[in-house]
């Protein structure tokens, strides 16, 4: 499937960009509250980095008109993200983070990871597992 | 001599008999206490138990059957009764704790193999065992999610039964199952990285002929089980007792702006197309220069590997690589499974890789 891509930047710190994306990967529920055809790229601060199960979370916050805005990006499960490179420490809390995710559809602040770049310049992926 | 089964001697020794067979009518009486036949346990030798102990990861997609493509259904050759009751219950997917399904293994599984039982501890599921020392299916069974499995060894293949499965366990898709459900396997390693499990899910009572895959693993020999409490963070339930408060952002989050509008203002969805990246992925510190490009031998499997790391719970060996464009600082490929098409990127090396569909 191909879809347009077309980049929006925000008037302030965070950008919002339309490409082709894919969720995590997810035993746990479904996909459908998230809209896998728009990735949505957020600036931010990291608030916290919850390496959890069923569902990792970054809590991300982002200025946007000047006003910080929790995000909440869900990630896979920690077997999941540590046999492919990720880990308690992949974030710490003050890391300056550009997120990729799938939105909400319901457009409550948070989504589905797509990727991360660190601040070294890493980048990390979490794909959907295909099926 | 037939003389000496008269008098107190007999009755000694009816009595006798009486009482070792009501001990052994007992054993048998309470389910799952291990059910011999005549002549006790026969246990197969250590030497001669197969290799497959360790890690495994599941080849393929999440479903029940790769041989089907992926946009054909997934259910049980019910008849019309059981076809009745299966109406309207919801597609849960192949997924879940219980024979069969544990066996599609979303994630990773550990097998154990001692004279008593092959061992299969999968990550998200209970674990399940097969005896392999000559124990029956138990007389009076207590079902179970994963049922009572026996298995005996026709050469290097295990076979294997498993009856007494839970009535609310449901087959893959969450389709009912009768109490006549039985599965059969037969258990094999080709080579040395790989196990397959063929599954044949027999239900004279609600299919019209049995129901078969075959379910292939890969070894992973520097694997150690991850735990998976699904506890421990999760915010799919209604108070919402994963850390961080509910799904929707954080509890803590001040409320959004009410004006998402000037957005569309400063950028016209006509706004012109970048090329690769998202502009704002442009502010980041670039990535060190790669000086390893990937070995020619080596290739495919290192883009393999490489589009796992992007993607996750996936076995390397189920990608297909094709269209390979190399730069001095990327390589892009397509990756194939059996269904979905992922256009890859990463840094020279394989490193940094990204996949979308």
């Amino acid at each position: 499937m191909k879809f347009a891509r077309a980049a929006f930047l925000l008037p302030l710190a965070s950008a919002l960009c339309v490409t082709a994306g894919a969720a995590p990967a997810s035993a746990h529920h479904s996909y459908a509250m998230f809209d896998r055809t728009k990735a949505v790229t957020l600036e931010g601060t990291v608030k916290e980095w919850q390496f959890t199960n069923p569902h990792s979370w970054l809590q991300l916050i982002v200025l946007e008109n000047g006003t910080p805005i929790e995000y909440g990006v869900e990630g896979a499960s920690v077997n999941t993200l540590i046999r492919i490179g990720w880990g308690p420490k992949t974030f710490k809390a003050g890391d300056k983070v550009t997120i990729v995710m799938n939105p909400l559809r319901d457009g409550t602040k948070g989504g589905a990871f797509v990727k991360a770049t660190l601040p070294s310049g890493k980048t990390l992926s979490a794909g959907q597992t295909p099926g | 001599m037939k003389s000496g089964f008269t008098g107190p001697r007999r009755r000694a020794r009816v009595t006798a008999a009486v009482v070792v067979g009501l001990s052994w009518v007992g054993g048998h009486a309470w389910a799952q206490t291990a059910n011999y036949p005549a002549g006790g346990p026969k246990p197969p030798s250590w030497s001669s138990l197969p290799a497959w102990n360790g890690m495994w990861e599941r080849d393929g997609d999440i479903v029940w059957d790769d041989r089907i493509a992926p946009d054909q259904p997934q259910t049980p050759p019910y008849n019309a009764e059981y076809q009745k009751r299966a109406a309207g219950i919801p597609n849960r997917g192949p997924v879940g704790p219980g024979m069969p399904n544990m066996m599609t293994m979303i994630f990773p599984m550990e097998v154990e193999i001692n004279q008593r039982e092959m061992l299969i501890v999968g990550e998200s599921s209970a674990p399940r065992r097969i005896y392999i020392d000559g124990r029956l299916h138990p007389e009076d069974p207590l079902p179970s999610s994963t049922g009572h499995s026996i298995g005996q060894w026709k050469g290097k293949e295990l076979l294997v039964d498993t009856c007494c499965i839970k009535d609310s366990t449901p087959l893959p898709g969450g389709g009912p199952h009768s109490d006549a459900l039985h599965i059969k396997e037969r258990i094999w390693a080709p080579d040395a990285n790989t196990l397959l499990d063929e599954i044949t899910v027999e239900d004279p009572k609600a299919f019209l002929k049995p129901w078969t895959t075959v379910k292939t693993f890969r070894r992973r020999p520097d694997w150690e089980p991850v735990e998976y409490d699904r506890q421990e963070n999760d915010r799919d339930t209604p108070a919402g007792r994963g850390r961080g408060g509910p799904r929707a952002g954080g509890a803590e989050a001040p409320a959004a702006p009410p004006a998402p509008a000037p957005v569309a203002s400063a950028a016209p969805p006509a706004a012109p197309v970048p090329p690769v990246a998202p502009t704002a992925s442009a502010s980041a510190s670039p990535a060190p220069a790669r000086s390893r490009p990937l070995g020619k031998p080596a290739d495919v499997v290192a883009l393999q590997k490489a589009t796992v790391r992007a993607v996750g719970a996936m076995a390397w060996e189920s990608v297909k690589i094709s269209n390979v464009q190399r730069d001095p600082t990327t390589v892009k490929w397509v990756a194939a499974t059996r269904s979905a098409q992922l256009h890859c990127t990463a840094a020279a090396d394989g490193d940094d890789s990204v996949c979308e569909r």
